[in-house]
């Protein structure tokens, strides 16, 4: 249906805050893009962009081939889930779901019949049937979020927006609604942008991920990639667990480079380094495995957490955090450890 | 929890001594003159809604040129004070509502200065602005006419007079009240309701309509009946109309002049009776609307961080422009002639003041310095402002500790009782205070002569007046410290208890420390208005007269000298911008304190 494309997308508020800067971005037809970054890096503010709820300093916003930077958000047919998800307080879960509905009676030549028949099906589609009557806060949060959805879904937007929908929501029902969202984005194959700081929700929900830092895009890819493949330093210490450490180059050829952290690690780079650079190493802990060659480390702490163990080693004065299916050793012993994957970043 | 129910028991204590019991007592006083208040009350001059109240209401008086006379209905002192109040409510929400709504939604050049201009007559120098638009309205030398007359050239002249001139002055007054009221309830509907709205589809005008209106009717509702209440209750306007015999057909007017009757050792049961007409009408509008705002609290569901707002279209720059532009400007009017008159040789029947020097302020300014008597009104003045002030915030803390974090009926009631005071007309509480005082002196003089002396009310009306100011205004400092209270959550003081500490001293440790700022703008707003209150002190205040150590504040001695002939206007607009800069000096002492801005809270 709708392919969404942000061109050098930037917004600047009272002239000193940049809040999104130069955003390139595409999101294919039915595709569901997550923007994820920590708080304060501008993902609602460009989520509002798209929205047409704020006015971009510079940069263009395409919807398939036209351009909807000025149009205002009357005129996008978009459909934004906000944090708060702002339902009507004063009006049923069915008029607040029909809104959208009503407006566009005339246009779309609808009856009230048909506008039953549509806040119905969407309240079905959300498995919410038999709260019409009810007031917003005579419903549950998970109910509440549905409504949200609902509302935004049964106008049949090009483009659905979700401001982190799931944020008040305790962490069971997250889970739940995580994978519901995803399933019914993908049945009505709707272009989505999902704004979320946690990036399992993410992985779990998103085809491709927007890692964005500081109002810049970092790195877009799928999860795969994000996690196995940082594009820098940021994207590879705030996706998953990582241990730094800084180093300097020894050897360098291509993606590939020899560093010295105070025990040699072959590292991956996206840089172009050259030996004697300084540079910082990052070692995911399920990459560190213990009982096989390498370097020679103390075991300093071991603990259980559920679906696998912690391990705190100390190798020549650095110290690492390893993760593994059994305990390895007993604190105290000397192991070593093999450090199977790490990438190099220029600092 | 034994902290909770003695800050409650105090609170109803308090509140029952000083407020519960003196009315009760004016009931007593209606239900033993039954009879005789049954047949003055029945007189047409009470209550009279014959169609020919309204012959007079507009006519064309047939001068040269011919002069439209505005004067409105006349159906008799109680209907009277209800159509008043009702039309100044409604003009005042309805012009609230515009100046309110283009500076809570548009962004436009000027825009600041709108909001400023808007709050200028929060400023009021009793009398004084009254004083000023009977001037422009004179139908001889009015301002009014000679525009429209000498300067515009048109064919007839206009009078208003009588209670419409008396409605048109209340509006002016009020109109700050409806419009910070009403701007408050605008920008406290969440900006992301409106936004979905939007994004929906609906356009600004759909959108205000479905969501920003049904959710801010109660902020509109409670402006109407606070502006109701407000003007039902004034008795400063129809005083500087007096002279017109309409305008003293008023509850308020009726109950003042009797109140002066009393003084001359007539007990009157008709005025008990006025009066308890005037508070029955206040006080069941102000339960109406209590619990018609208390059913919808949940207008607010989270904190707004900025107003969503337009850019305004060509009705919204008319709007602006020509409508919200010369209103502002218009209410500011009585304002600016009341400081013209300190510098003013005169203004009397020249249609503007007439020898604009800065030396007769200093003259004027100098000789107040030099008068004994005006003085010590100043000192009066700062006196009970500070007294007062001191006793409502003590009393209002823990009132509003009991009521915030207590549950149950007893809290509940506290809360409504603590509140009620702004619906209790200042006039009504000066007759009860007057009456009840008298009467319990007399009963003790016979038993405990030197105490009866103390708690005489016509020796010492200064102890009458500290407390009645601070239970009248007692309502803006409990609802400030409440608001704080409502954002503090309980697990603060829950934590403090248990690591063992007690509820007096949470609050001292916690609670005062984190509530510093609502209050500290709870006293500043309570001492503002008791130094500007008029309905006590020119009834109370002046029980001992004018002598040497007379209990008048300044606002009592501006409404006698306004009284005492041509220039003594000019003297009270004098006092009334010392009692300005008074009140000045308060605020500028506050906000340093608070480093930030005076917020209203109403
Ligand atoms: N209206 C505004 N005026 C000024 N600054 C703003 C405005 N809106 C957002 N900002 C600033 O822009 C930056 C990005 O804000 P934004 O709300 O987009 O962040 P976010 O990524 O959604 O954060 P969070 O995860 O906490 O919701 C912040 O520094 C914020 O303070
Ligand atoms: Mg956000």
């Amino acid at each position: 249906m709708t392919v969404v494309r942000l061109e050098k997308l930037r917004k600047v508020f009272d002239n000193r805050v940049v809040a999104v800067d130069d955003v390139d971005l595409v999101v294919n037809d039915g595709e569901i893009v997550a923007v994820l970054g920590p708080s304060g890096c501008g993902k609602t503010t460009l989520l509002r962009l798209v929205a047409g709820l704020e006015d971009p300093t510079s940069g263009r916003i395409l919807f398939d081939d036209r351009d909807v930077t000025r149009l205002p958000t009357q005129e996008r047919n978009t459909a934004v889930v906000p944090q708060t998800w702002a339902l009507w307080p004063h009006m049923t879960v069915f008029d607040n779901v029909a809104y959208g509905l009503r407006l566009r009676r005339k246009k779309a030549n609808l009856t009230e019949e048909e506008i039953r028949r549509r806040v119905r099906e969407a309240l079905e589609l959300v498995d919410l049937t038999g709260l019409e009557e009810r007031k917003p806060f005579q419903l549950s949060g998970g109910q509440q979020q549905r409504v949200a959805l609902a509302r935004a879904l049964v106008v049949q937007p090009e483009v659905l927006l979700l401001d982190e929908p799931l944020a008040n929501l305790d962490a069971k029902l997250r889970l739940e609604l995580r994978e519901e969202v995803r399933k019914i984005a993908k049945r009505l194959s709707i272009t989505t942008i999902y704004v979320t700081h946690d990036q399992e929700e993410a992985m779990a929900v998103a085809d491709r991920i927007a890692v964005m830092n500081a109002g810049r895009l970092q790195q877009v890819g799928r999860p795969e990639e994000i996690y196995h493949k940082p594009a820098n330093f940021f994207v590879a210490t705030f996706i998953g667990r990582s241990n730094v450490l800084k180093g300097r180059v020894v050897e360098a050829k291509g993606e590939a480079a020899a560093v010295d952290v105070g025990f040699p690690v072959a590292a991956q780079t996206p840089h172009r380094l050259a030996p004697g650079e300084e540079v910082d190493v990052v070692v995911r802990p399920e990459d560190i495995f213990i009982g096989g060659g390498g370097v020679k480390c103390v075991v300093e702490d071991v603990v259980f957490l559920g679906r696998y163990h912690q391990t705190t080693l100390r190798c020549s004065g650095k110290v690492l955090k390893a993760e593994g299916p059994r305990p390895p050793a007993q604190p105290g012993e000397e192991v070593a450890a093999e450090i199977a994957r790490a990438w190099a970043f220029k600092p | 929890m034994r902290f909770l129910q003695w800050s409650t028991a105090l609170g109803y204590a308090f509140l029952g001594l000083f407020l519960v019991l003196p009315l009760v007592f004016i009931f007593w006083q209606v239900l033993a003159g039954i009879g005789e208040v049954y047949t003055s009350i029945t007189d047409p001059f009470y209550i009279n809604p014959s169609p020919d109240a309204f012959s007079n209401a507009v006519f064309i008086r047939p001068t040269d040129p011919p002069t439209v006379v505005i004067r409105g209905p006349d159906m008799g002192v109680v209907l009277n004070s209800l159509w008043v109040a009702l039309t100044v409510a409604a003009v005042d929400v309805a012009l609230g509502f515009v100046l309110a709504y283009v500076l809570a939604k548009y962004v436009f050049p000027g825009r600041t200065l709108l909001g400023l201009l808007a709050t200028i007559p929060l400023i009021v120098m009793p009398f004084a602005t009254a004083y000023v638009v009977r001037k422009i309205l004179d139908p001889r030398w009015g301002t009014l006419n000679w525009i429209l007359h000498d300067v515009l050239h048109l064919p007839f002249k206009v009078e208003i007079s009588g209670l419409a001139a008396v409605a048109i002055v209340q509006s002016l007054m009020y109109l700050p009240i409806a419009y910070l009221n009403i701007y408050a309830a605008l920008t406290r509907v969440d900006p992301t309701l409106e936004e979905v709205a939007n994004n929906l589809g609906a356009d600004e005008g759909k959108a205000v309509r479905d969501v920003v209106l049904p959710l801010s009717t109660p902020g509109l509702a409670a402006a109407f009946v606070l502006v109701f209440i407000f003007a039902i209750d004034d008795v400063a306007a129809p005083i500087i109309f007096q002279d017109d015999p309409a305008a003293r057909k008023l509850l308020s007017y009726q109950i003042y002049s009797k109140f002066l009757d009393q003084l001359r050792g007539q007990i009157s049961p008709t005025a008990a009776f006025l009066a308890l007409i005037l508070l029955t009408i206040s006080v069941a509008s102000f339960l109406a609307v209590r619990r018609y705002v208390g059913l919808r609290q949940y207008a607010m569901l989270i904190r707004q961080l900025r107003p969503k707002s337009y850019v305004p279209g060509p009705l919204g720059a008319v709007v602006i422009y020509a409508v919200a532009f010369p209103l502002v400007l218009a209410a500011a009017v009585p304002l600016a002639g009341a400081l013209s008159l300190v510098f003013a040789d005169r203004w009397t029947t020249a249609p503007l003041p007439e020898g604009l020097t800065l030396e007769n302020a200093v003259e004027r300014l100098a000789a107040v310095f030099q008068n004994h008597l005006y003085l010590r009104g100043m000192v009066n003045t700062i006196y009970y402002g500070v007294a007062a002030t001191l006793i409502m915030v003590a009393v209002g803390m823990l009132i509003a500790v009991a009521a915030a974090r207590s549950r149950g009926a007893a809290a509940d009631a506290l809360d409504a009782l603590a509140t009620m005071p702004i619906a209790i007309p200042g006039l009504v509480v000066a007759y009860a205070y007057f009456l009840t005082a008298l009467q319990f002196a007399t009963g003790l003089r016979s038993v405990h002569p030197d105490l009866a002396d103390l708690l005489d009310p016509l020796r010492q009306p200064e102890l009458y007046l500290v407390v009645g100011y601070s239970v009248r205004k007692l309502p803006f400092v409990v609802r400030s410290i409440y608001a704080g209270l409502q954002q503090i959550h309980p697990s603060m003081e829950e934590v403090a208890m248990n690591l063992g500490d007690g509820y007096a001293g949470v609050l001292r440790k916690i609670l005062v420390p984190l509530l510093k700022n609502n209050i500290l703008s709870g006293a500043l707003i309570g001492f503002v208005y008791v130094t500007s209150e008029v309905s006590l002190s020119i009834t109370l205040g002046v029980l001992k007269g004018v002598g040497q150590d007379t209990a008048m504040p300044i606002t009592a001695f501006m409404r006698e000298r306004f009284e005492s002939g041509l220039y003594g206007v000019q003297d009270a607009a004098t006092l009334g911008l010392l009692l300005v800069a008074i009140q000045v000096a308060a605020i500028t002492l506050t906000t340093r304190v608070l480093k930030t801005r005076y917020g209203f809270v109403l």
